[in-house]
């Protein structure tokens, strides 16, 4: 969807902390993502190589961990895994809306030098 | 100075600064280091939902964002809402569009105080917009705030305004499988509307098949069918914001 602006929001964060650490390369930055925050990770790796050009991110490892879907199953008392559009419970059938992981759009952790 | 964003004026572009994490600052240069904790991106804009929540909270407001495709009947529901409800609760707008206040125009006829905010080339209206958008609005003053979303089923899921519901309005004229094709943002839905009923037999609509898949795509949600055009269906529609408006109202006293 906006990529681009979320990929200008986490470059002005990876570049002040850079600054103030004093460093001059942006070595790795390592993201999680939920499949629900409606972040294309290619997209966001295109628009942070093109943001990054002739900064200290201009090299950097742009790492995402996606993080699935989970729902709360009450009759179960148990948290499953599911795909967006089907919210069922694979033990008993139940539907959940429930969201418990998968809305994540984390920075979380840079490395520098 | 606004004390909750920090902006000087109204209405500007800006980067906030982003601030608040612990920073390990010694350093020896040719070995990589870690900089920083963890840091969600969209950070600023749920703390300032979080902060247009308590304030319509504090003034017991019941805000509704209501989102779509573009052309799928938003303003024509709102108008109608305005009609029927201004004489009986006290009701504004906020419309976002990439450009023209012409939707403003529209709720302003049909009886409310309406704000435009023109985006420019956003795609969606964030918690910021809203935030400032208030400077113009008197919460004390009203029982219901209408948000009109840019029409977009994709990036205003992810953007928290402060609402207490969630709506999103597909039409007939759009096919039945629009709720599995937009999953995120049907997945966050308090209320589905169905609208343009009065075109469903033009258009040949599945009227079972688009439920099916609503129940599957928004499991949570309260589903309408509703024509803003003839006013068929609209009544439950209104019904549902009068009792929320009602118990807003009771829960601030």
């Amino acid at each position: 969807m906006h990529e681009f602006g979320i990929a200008q929001g986490l470059m002005d964060v990876v570049l002040g902390r850079a600054r103030e650490a004093g460093a001059t390369r942006i070595e790795q930055v390592n993201l999680a993502i939920g499949v629900l925050a409606g972040v294309e990770e290619e997209a966001l790796q295109f628009a942070f190589r093109a943001l990054g050009e002739d900064t200290p991110a201009a090299e950097t490892r742009l790492v995402v961990e996606k993080i699935p879907l989970r729902c709360y199953c009450r009759p179960c008392d148990a948290v499953f895994e599911c795909k967006p559009f089907a919210y069922r419970c694979p033990t008993c059938g139940a539907a959940s809306a429930e969201v418990r992981t998968g809305k994540e759009l984390n920075l979380v952790s840079m490395e520098v030098s | 100075m606004c004390e909750t964003c920090g902006c000087a004026v109204n209405h500007h572009p800006h980067e906030h600064p982003h601030h608040g994490d612990d920073h390990d600052h010694h350093h020896d240069h040719g070995t990589a280091e870690s900089a920083g904790g963890p840091h969600a991106l969209l950070a600023m804009n749920d703390r300032l939902a979080a902060g247009n929540r308590r304030h319509f909270r504090e003034h017991g407001v019941t805000v509704v964002n209501i989102v779509s495709s573009p052309g799928s009947g938003k303003t024509a529901l709102l108008e109608r809402t305005i009609r029927t409800l201004a004489p009986e609760l006290r009701v504004a707008a906020i419309v976002g569009d990439l450009a023209t206040d012409n939707d403003a125009a529209r709720l302003r006829s049909a009886g409310a105080p309406a704000h435009q905010i023109t985006t420019g080339s956003a795609c969606h209206l964030d918690a910021h917009m809203i935030h400032h958008a208030l400077d113009d609005i008197r919460l004390g003053d009203l029982d219901l705030l209408l948000i009109e979303n840019v029409g977009n089923l994709v990036c205003p899921a992810a953007f928290d305004l402060g609402e207490d519901l969630f709506v999103v309005l597909l039409s007939t004229t759009e096919g039945e499988d629009k709720p599995l094709k937009y999953p995120v943002i049907f997945l966050k839905a308090d209320a589905v509307v169905l609208n343009k009923t009065d075109l469903a037999a033009t258009v040949e609509f599945k009227r079972d098949i688009a439920m099916a898949n609503i129940e599957t795509a928004a499991p949570k949600a309260k589903v309408f069918t509703t024509s803003a055009r003839t006013g068929d269906g609209v009544e439950a529609w209104l019904d549902y914001l009068r009792r929320h408006v009602k118990a807003k109202r009771s829960l601030a006293g």
